[in-house]
């Protein structure tokens, strides 16, 4: 069984995974019933219980809803984001269009090798405990202070798309507004783990904007690990 | 070193923990001489500021000498003796080139986290939970200082560290609440003679109030406003405020309201009741009964300025008033690099003096009890120190 038979395509569950939310829902009330009758089991029991039978999940309709997943056609993930940086915007286009520089501020991304003009190397550790991906890409349009799009080349392991465009905000500085769109092997594997990798890789792509925001403003991100604190072996 | 810990609610401790060290360029590491406690403080104690973690060293108004620094920093050197702002600034972003210090879009590292509370990002504190940023506090022998260039502030040689103190927090929090709302000749009202309400009565009369009258329910409190601020003073739990207000201000009501109380707000009868019964059962995490009261006694047309800390929702609170009489409310945690420098300047003249606000000592391994001390205002405690 792979992870996608749990969800047929319009999101909802499959029979599989509605037999096994009641089973494991009926388990966890009685388990609740025969010992402190706690209504904090009981509560999740019968939401388990709930779910399998409705074949609905509350829970991750509300999170999709919040982190406005985009779930594309083809196992896509789309990320969309906006941010304004307090610098000149021919500076930030400098910064960005010299691509060496993505990976300070772009945890997911280990590293751009450029290759000449228009084509670079990028890795990617976002999948490192299942080894990295790597891919070539090329700059498909370098509009100079407006925009810069790229494009992984035909075969890449994992194919990639981004764009950024760059705006005069006035005494705030530039906007700029990201779209990177990665799509993953096709197959029903690759729609699961687009699924399961959308939410994060959001929060990853936010974060990493508002990494490039803290460093080309003030040339450093910020950071509290390995600062001092009371707890053991932990560093923030 | 070592340091003040949060290890739970209304629980503190004090452990051994790493010396800090600089992790990015622009750090300074400044071997801390004075930290003071804030009744802010409080309200993570008590458990009505989510985010706070075990092993959070707490603390946020402090001074003391630079120590190390990092290979960014221009304008401060080993040996400099500085009193820092409590919120950090970057220096660099459009926030803080306005001078809204406490705005600061990047200081703050955690700020996704806060967007999904506040809609944006505030900038960082220090020791103030882990939504502000969970930077380590000052009640500890030594503490990294980030973007220091724009946090430290140098104390003039004029005056010492005790005599600088708390232009960290108390006075410019007080002095920013004053100088957002009143204009020469007004007449200012002020909720709470807390050290804040203390210093914003102070600031009230330097920015050219005409009468400052300082509201709280505890004499000794009171006594030390009208000593050593010159303002008249009420006691809510005697005094018809309103009344009060009304006679004393010409039956127009005072001009600026401040409210320097916040979240944790004490009131009197049925409200009181009310306020902390919903407090208890987490439905609502603000008792806004001193606010609730400055905007119905504020003159129409005037200004309500909050600079007390509240953290979330409020409940019964009075739009309606608020709106006819056209209020205008001011508000925002404090931008202390503003106001700094004018305020040690203020010192330095002998214009003011924040001094007495200091009425307990305590060393590092105090920490449980000083809190205890200054939450329950046992032995008349207005503001307690560690002194280190």
């Amino acid at each position: 069984m792979n992870i996608t038979s749990f969800l047929n395509n319009d999101g909802t569950m499959t029979q599989n995974e509605k037999l096994i939310s009641v089973g494991t829902g009926g388990l966890m009330l009685a388990r609740a019933l025969m010992g402190k009758k706690s209504i904090l089991q009981i509560i999740p029991a019968g939401y388990m219980i709930y779910r399998g039978i409705t074949g609905r999940c509350p829970v991750s309709e509300f999170i999709n809803k919040q982190i406005g997943e985009r779930d594309l056609v083809n196992h896509s993930i789309e990320v969309k984001t906006d941010i304004t940086v307090n610098k000149p915007r021919k500076e930030v286009y400098a910064f960005w269009r010299k691509l060496e520089n993505l990976p300070i501020f772009m945890k997911h991304i280990d590293s751009i090798e450029v290759i000449d003009k228009i084509h670079s190397q990028w890795t990617m550790k976002i999948f490192e405990k299942f080894g990295s991906i790597q891919w070539k890409a090329e700059i498909t349009s370098d509009q100079k202070n407006e925009l810069i799009s790229w494009q992984s080349l035909p075969d890449s392991q994992i194919e990639n798309f981004g764009q950024v465009m760059f705006k005069d905000a006035g005494e705030s500085g530039t906007e700029v507004n990201v779209i990177i769109r990665y799509t993953a092997p096709a197959g029903a594997p690759g729609e699961g783990i687009a699924r399961l990798l959308n939410p994060l890789l959001k929060g990853i792509i936010r974060e990493d904007l508002k990494n490039f925001k803290s460093y080309i403003e003030t040339g450093e991100i910020p950071t509290i690990k390995g600062q001092s604190n009371g707890r053991d072996n932990e560093d923030q | 070193m070592k340091a003040i810990c949060y290890v739970g609610k209304n629980k503190l401790s004090t452990e051994t923990v790493k010396d800090p060290e600089i992790i990015n360029p622009g750090d300074v590491i400044l071997k801390v001489m004075y930290s003071s406690v804030c009744g802010s403080d409080l309200h993570y104690l008590h458990g009505y500021v989510p985010s706070m973690k075990e092993g959070d060293i707490i603390g946020h108004e402090f001074c003391g000498e630079i120590v190390e620094i990092g290979k960014s920093v221009k304008n401060l050197r080993k040996g400099d003796r500085v009193l820092v702002a409590p919120n950090i600034g970057c220096g660099s972003c459009y926030h803080c080139n306005q001078e809204e210090w406490s705005l600061c879009d990047n200081s703050n590292q955690n700020g996704l986290l806060q967007e999904k509370m506040a809609g944006y990002a505030t900038g960082a504190f220090f020791g103030c939970s882990h939504l502000f940023g969970g930077h380590a506090g000052s009640h500890a022998e030594y503490i990294r200082v980030p973007y220091a260039d724009h946090g430290c502030i140098k104390i003039p040689k004029q005056l010492s560290y005790e005599q600088a103190l708390f232009a960290s927090d108390a006075f410019s929090t007080g002095y920013m609440s004053a100088e957002i709302s009143v204009k020469p000749g007004n007449i200012v009202a002020i909720w709470g003679a807390g050290a804040v309400g203390q210093m914003a009565a102070m600031s009230a009369w330097l920015l050219g109030a005409s009468r400052v009258i300082v509201i709280d329910k505890y004499p000794y409190r009171l006594d030390l406003a009208k000593t050593h601020t010159k303002s008249e003073t009420l006691n809510y739990e005697t005094d018809d405020i309103r009344e009060a207000l009304k006679e004393m201000s010409g039956g127009r009501g005072p001009d600026v309201c401040i409210d320097a109380v916040g979240m944790e707000a004490n009131s009197t009868g049925i409200e009181d009741i009310y306020d902390k019964a919903k407090h208890m059962l987490f439905l609502e995490s603000d008792r806004p009964s001193a606010l609730r009261q400055a905007i119905m006694a504020c003159r129409k047309g005037g200004t309500v300025s909050i600079i007390g800390v509240y953290s979330g929702l409020v409940d019964k609170f009075p739009l309606g008033p608020l709106v006819i009489k056209g209020l205008r409310i001011k508000t925002g945690m404090v931008h202390a690099q503003k106001y700094i420098p004018t305020i040690l300047n203020h010192i330095t003249r002998k214009e003011a003096d924040p001094t007495y606000l200091k009425t307990h000592e305590w060393s590092l391994g105090q920490g449980q009890e000083a809190y205890k001390i200054f939450s329950d205002q046992r032995n008349e405690c207005l503001r307690g120190v560690f002194k280190i």
